[in-house]
């Protein structure tokens, strides 16, 4: 199992989000979680991620056997977890790359391997840039540095084609695109799909789901999995909305 | 009585010997000044966050300097001439200014402004009554350079202010800039064990002309600088000054800018760092005098440790100045919970007719950007100190210095560890 999510219970400043969530992601699948606003979606991307000001108060991940929640942000990233944010941030005056190489070196030094040389760095660089269709320019400014929204976005599947992580957690990564830099995403992330990694994509709409083809089609709501099945599922929220499979529960 | 004494020390530090009849003069009424008011206590409004007493002490306790001490070495910069001072001394023979085409340069006299000559009642409070004495006690010679009408110098002239252990001394340059002139001068204070350092800068900005120049305060953390920059525009002539204030003990920097003449447009940039027990105190004055006069001012202040930063940014429109563009920001980061800072930006406008704005934000590192960067498997203390790169970087880019900005940076990285590198690229 890739990842193991049992009963999670999460409270954010005293207000119960996640109120018992369970959720596995086998190696190779593509899940899919949709729900209403404040459902928690975006709560259990930033706690698998590790963000502070999120109390696990019951509950456990298991991220390929380990504790997940027990690791700082920067070893979850480290063994291979990826967080593709909804609203990245712009910190001008550090160099995209710079810190790309920098997050790349820290995941390759945890694994025992060499750092990666600037040369060798550029190529796979250039070459990932090509997929995500962003010019030599766009890489060599600030991280997110006066980029459009769906500029960042593509910037953050860039980061992960570098990174080449075992889970990807994808939040929102949809909104904001228009449909060619929506096709372009879902290249991306496409590319690193081959059969051992896992993603999480948070999403309110299907349409992104139309290019990504996902195994697993969860709704969340009210922080709970109410109702899961396959890619169907999703068509059919698109088509009914939420209320059908919210009345029951 | 404490007066007295501060005033006797001071006059014992400077050897009566070589020195023309007015300095002498001069300097016989600054230690009277001095015996009578004393250093600006933190009574007086402008001095109301920054105690002199490390200042006085140092005074008190300070010998004259050996003629052998060692002189801290010029920073590895390659483009330009230099003007070198040791202790307050022009010292001609390590000095290469004379190889610079466009410029003349000599002593400064009597009649000159910023060679010590009773400075207007408003000058006076500013600096402090008592401080403009104390430089002008201690004042041993000076340079005055004049850049010729129409010279544009490609390369920039630095001027070195060095400072040997437990020396006290001023440091005194005027630059006038012919019409249409232009120069970058870059203002280097250096001393790992200077006692008390201080300095006055005269820019006097011609018709037309352009001035960059950049201060670049780095004494050792036992010292304590009190360093002041006078410029005053003509018409249509435009500044950009950098201030990189990182340095001693406790630092004080008074700029006063004078938009003199209509047209003339200044453009400056800060950046203090106080960490440890630094205490860096910035006052500057921008006074618009004339129409179309323009003004842009940005400090940002990094405090850390039990470090302290003031700065009080006051611009005043006078009635003369139609038309006047007046901005003023002030960005500070505190990066612990001893850390501090006093900020007062201050707008006075007495003209119809202006644009001004003016505005001060303090706050910590974003927590979003650490968690972004940590995200990304950036250890926490790195990912700290790239933010602190990224806010420091995004001042330094405007150095008004073509071609200097590498190697100031190269200056700042033992401060500021991963400044070079995050910017370069992979």
């Amino acid at each position: 199992m890739l990842l193991e999510i049992d009963n999670l219970h999460v409270t954010v400043a005293g207000n119960a989000i996640l109120k018992g969530l369970s959720l596995q992601v086998r190696a190779g699948e593509v899940h899919a979680i949709m729900g209403p606003n404040g459902s928690g979606k975006s709560t259990l991307a930033h706690v698998l991620a590790g963000r502070d000001g999120y109390e696990v108060t019951a509950g456990t991940v298991t991220y390929l056997g380990k504790d997940l929640l027990a690791m700082s942000p920067e070893e979850r990233a480290r063994e291979g977890v990826f967080l593709g944010f909804q609203y990245p941030v712009e910190i001008p005056g550090v160099n995209n790359l710079y810190l790309l190489r920098a997050a790349l070196n820290a995941r390759r030094r945890h694994r025992g391997q060499p750092e990666i040389d600037a040369i060798q760095f550029m190529k796979i660089a250039r070459d990932k840039a090509r997929l995500m269709q962003m010019g030599e320019q766009f890489m060599s400014r600030g991280v997110n540095e006066g980029f459009s929204g769906g500029e960042k976005k593509r910037n953050e599947i860039f980061q992960m084609t570098m990174l080449e992580p075992q889970l990807a957690v994808l939040d929102e990564t949809d909104s904001g695109l228009d449909i060619d830099a929506l096709k372009v995403v879902a290249n991306g992330v496409n590319s690193l799909r081959d059969g051992h990694r896992g993603f999480v994509l948070v999403t309110h709409y299907q349409r992104l789901l139309d290019h990504i083809v996902p195994d697993v089609v969860h709704v969340l709501a009210a922080g709970r999995i109410v109702r899961s099945g396959d890619r169907l599922l999703a068509t059919e929220l698109e088509a009914r909305g939420y209320d059908w499979v919210l009345a029951p529960a | 009585m404490d007066n007295d004494n501060l005033s006797r020390a001071v006059g014992r530090l400077v050897p009566d010997g070589d020195m023309p009849a007015w300095l002498k003069t001069r300097r016989m009424q600054a230690l009277a000044e001095l015996s009578q008011h004393g250093l600006p206590t933190t009574a007086a409004e402008d001095w109301r966050y920054t105690d002199l007493a490390p200042v006085i002490e140092r005074i008190t306790t300070a010998t004259m300097p050996r003629g052998n001490a060692r002189v801290p070495q010029l920073p590895g910069i390659e483009a330009g001439a230099w003007a070198v001072f040791v202790d307050g001394v022009f010292r001609d023979g390590m000095s290469t200014l004379r190889d610079l085409p466009g410029i003349a340069f000599g002593a400064i006299g009597p009649d000159l402004p910023g060679a010590g000559a009773p400075a207007d009642e408003e000058a006076d409070g500013r600096d402090g009554r008592g401080v403009q004495a104390l430089k002008t006690a201690l004042l041993r010679n000076g340079i005055v350079v004049d850049v010729k009408e129409g010279a544009r110098l490609q390369e920039p002239l630095h001027l070195a202010f060095l400072h040997t252990a437990g020396s006290v001394a001023q440091n005194q340059v005027t630059i006038r800039l012919g019409a249409g002139s232009a120069i970058t001068v870059v203002e280097h204070h250096l001393g790992d064990e200077a006692a008390v350092a201080t300095s006055t800068t005269t820019l006097v900005c011609g018709p037309r002309s352009h001035l960059s120049f950049i201060k670049l305060q780095g004494y050792g953390d036992s010292s304590c600088h009190l360093g002041s920059q006078h410029v005053t525009l003509g018409a249509d002539a435009a500044a950009g000054l950098f201030h990189l204030d990182l340095g001693a003990r406790l630092a004080r920097n008074d700029l006063q800018v004078e938009l003199q003449e209509p047209g003339a447009e200044v453009d400056c940039r800060g950046l203090f760092f106080a960490d440890e027990s630094r205490h860096l105190d910035n006052h500057t004055r921008i006074d618009h005098r004339a129409v179309r006069t323009r003004s842009r001012e940005t400090y940002r202040g990094i405090m850390d440790g039990n470090g302290r930063g003031v700065f009080n940014g006051r611009i005043v429109v006078h009635p003369a100045a139609a038309r006047a563009d007046a901005r003023l920001t002030n960005q500070n980061l505190l990066l612990s919970p001893g850390a501090e800072i006093d900020t007062k930006p201050e707008l006075e406008i007495y003209a119809d007719d202006v644009r001004c704005s003016h505005g001060a934000t303090t706050g910590q590192l974003d927590r979003d950007a650490v968690f972004y960067l940590r995200s990304r498997g950036i250890p926490a203390d790195e990912a700290r100190r790239l933010l602190i790169a990224s806010f420091t970087r995004e001042i330094l880019r405007h150095l008004p210095a073509a071609g200097l900005e590498d190697q100031i940076v190269s200056l700042l990285e033992p401060r500021l560890p991963g400044l070079a590198a995050a910017g370069a690229g992979p």
